[in-house]
C-alpha cells in the first residue's frame, strides 16, 4: 500500500467517528430513536409526537440520512484493506464493499421514510403510523446486506495467514456472530411489543449496539493495518504474499 | 492465534494432543463466538424467567400442553450425538480415520433425527391450536427452540464440511482446528438444549 493510499485509508477509518456522531445526534437524539417508539403505540399518540416535534425530527432525519455518506467512505476504506488481506481472488473483498454500501443505503432510505412522516405531520395519524412502520420494517429486515460485509470480513480475516494477522481473529468471530444474530429480525414482524419487537432487546438493543461497537473496533484495527501495509510496501515486501501453506 | 504457527514447528503436535496441553481446543478466537452466542442465550433465558415470574399461571398452562415425550427423546438423541462427536475426535487423533469419519456421520445423522422430531413436534403443537401468538409461553417456546434448531442445522452443515475436509485424516494444524471447532460448536448446541429442555418442558 503506497503512502498516499495508506493515508486515505486511515482517513476512511476515521470517518466512522463522523458517521456515528452525526447519526447518533440525528437519528438517536433529534429523531428520538434511542429507544424507538414501540409498534404497539396508538396512531394518535404517535402522530401527536410528530406534530409536537416536527422541526427537530426533520433536522434529525435529514442529518442522519446525510451521515450515511461517511458510512460509504468507511466501506471503501475497509474494502482497500480487505483487498490487501484476502488471499486469492477478491470476491469476498467486493462482498465487503457492496455489503457496506448497501447497509449505508438502507439506513439512508429508512431516514427518508421517517422524514416524510415528519414533513406533513398534520396529516391522518394512520399515515404517520404507516410511514413509521415502513421505516422500521425496511431498516430491520434489510439485515442481509449487513450480514454480507460482516461475514465476508470475518472469513477474510480468519484466512489471513500472516504471522501477525492484520485483524484479531476474535474480532472476525464477533462479527460473524453479530451477523447471525440479525436472523432474529425474521420474527420481528410478528411482534408489536416484547423482546422481539423492533424496540425490544433482541431486535433493537443487541443488533444495533453490538455491530456498532464492532465497527468502532474494526476501524481502530483498520487504521493500524493501513500503517502496517504501508511499512510492508516501503520495506519492499511483496504485497500479496502467500505467507504459509494452509491445510 | 499464534498457536497455529507455533504448532506447525513441532512435528507431532499436528496429529495428537499433548496431555499437558491445557490450551483451549480449536481456535482461541472461536471461543469468542461461543461466549457471545452463549451470552445471547443467557439473555433469552433471563428474559423468559423474568416474564414467567410475572404471569406464572399462563406459563404453567402452556407447559402442560407440550409433548414432553418428544422433548425427552430429543434430549437422549443430542446427548448420544455429543458422545459420538467426542469419540470421533479421539479416533481422528489415533489415526483411525474411517472410524472417525463414521462417527462424524453418525453425529450429523442424529442431528437430522433431532430436527425431524422437532419439526414433527411443531406440527403437532400447531395442530392442537398453539401458535407463536397464542400466549407468551408459546411465543418463547417457538422462538427459543426455533433459534436452537437453526443452530443445530448450522451444526449439521459444519459437521459435513469438517468430515469432507478430514476425509484423508488430519494432515495439518488447520485440519485440527477445523475438527476441534466443529466439535466445540456441536457441544454448544447440545449444552444449550440441556438448559432449554428443563426450562421449557419441566420447570414448574
Amino acid at each position: 500500500m503506497t503512502k498516499n493510499e495508506s493515508q486515505l485509508t486511515r482517513l476512511c477509518a476515521w470517518t466512522v467517528a463522523v458517521y456515528f456522531v452525526l447519526f447518533g445526534i440525528g437519528w438517536g437524539v433529534l429523531g428520538r430513536m434511542i429507544p424507538p417508539y414501540p409498534a404497539s403505540m396508538p396512531a394518535a399518540d404517535l402522530a401527536q409526537i410528530f406534530r409536537d416535534n416536527a422541526s427537530t425530527l426533520r433536522i434529525g432525519f435529514a442529518v442522519a440520512a446525510f451521515s450515511t455518506t461517511f458510512f460509504y467512505l468507511w466501506s471503501v476504506g475497509l474494502f482497500r484493506v480487505m483487498v490487501r488481506t484476502e488471499r486469492g481472488g477478491k470476491i469476498l473483498s467486493y462482498t465487503v464493499l457492496i455489503g457496506g454500501v448497501l447497509t449505508g443505503n438502507d439506513l439512508m432510505f429508512s431516514c427518508f421514510i421517517w422524514l416524510t412522516a415528519a414533513f406533513r405531520p398534520e396529516q391522518d395519524p394512520a399515515l404517520i403510523q404507516l410511514l413509521y412502520d415502513l421505516g422500521w420494517l425496511m431498516l430491520d429486515l434489510a439485515f442481509g446486506v449487513a450480514m454480507l460485509y460482516m461475514i465476508a470480513f470475518g472469513v477474510i480475516v480468519l484466512r489471513d495467514a500472516r504471522e501477525k494477522p492484520l485483524f484479531p481473529k476474535w474480532l472476525a468471530w464477533i462479527g460473524i456472530w453479530a451477523a447471525m444474530e440479525f436472523l432474529a429480525e425474521l420474527i420481528m414482524p410478528f411482534f408489536r411489543s416484547g423482546p422481539f419487537s423492533w424496540s425490544g432487546l433482541f431486535n433493537y438493543w443487541v443488533p444495533f449496539f453490538v455491530p456498532a461497537t464492532w465497527m468502532v473496533i474494526v476501524s481502530v484495527y483498520m487504521h493500524k493495518a493501513a500503517t502496517r501495509l504501508n511499512e510492508e510496501y516501503e520495506s519492499g515486501l511483496p504485497q500479496h504474499v502467500e505467507h504459509t501453506t494452509i491445510g | 492465534m499464534g498457536k497455529v504457527t507455533q504448532l506447525a514447528n513441532t512435528e507431532t503436535s499436528a496429529n495428537h494432543r499433548d496431555p499437558q496441553d491445557m490450551s483451549l481446543p480449536g481456535d482461541v478466537g472461536f471461543w469468542t463466538f461461543i461466549t457471545a452466542d452463549a451470552s445471547l442465550f443467557a439473555l433469552l433465558f433471563f428474559q423468559f424467567s423474568h416474564d414467567r415470574s410475572s404471569q406464572p399461571a399462563v406459563f404453567d398452562e402452556g407447559q402442560r400442553d407440550l409433548i414432553v415425550l418428544l422433548g425427552t427423546v430429543n434430549t437422549l438423541v443430542l446427548v448420544t450425538s455429543s458422545w459420538l462427536m467426542a469419540s470421533a475426535v479421539r479416533n481422528m487423533y489415533r489415526h483411525s480415520v474411517r472410524m472417525g469419519l463414521r462417527l462424524i456421520a453418525g453425529t450429523a445423522a442424529l442431528g437430522v433425527v433431532f430436527a425431524a422430531l422437532k419439526i414433527s413436534e411443531y406440527v403437532l403443537t400447531l395442530r392442537s391450536g398453539h401458535t407463536v401468538s397464542t400466549s407468551p409461553f408459546f411465543m418463547y417456546y417457538f422462538v427459543i427452540t426455533g433459534i436452537h434448531l437453526a443452530h443445530l442445522i448450522l451444526g449439521v452443515v459444519v459437521l459435513i464440511i469438517v468430515g469432507w475436509r478430514l476425509r484423508a485424516g488430519i494432515r495439518g494444524p488447520l485440519d485440527r482446528t477445523f475438527l476441534e471447532c466443529g466439535a466445540a460448536y456441536w457441544h454448544l448446541v447440545d449444552l444449550l438444549w440441556m438448559f432449554i429442555f428443563p426450562m421449557l418442558y419441566l420447570a414448574r
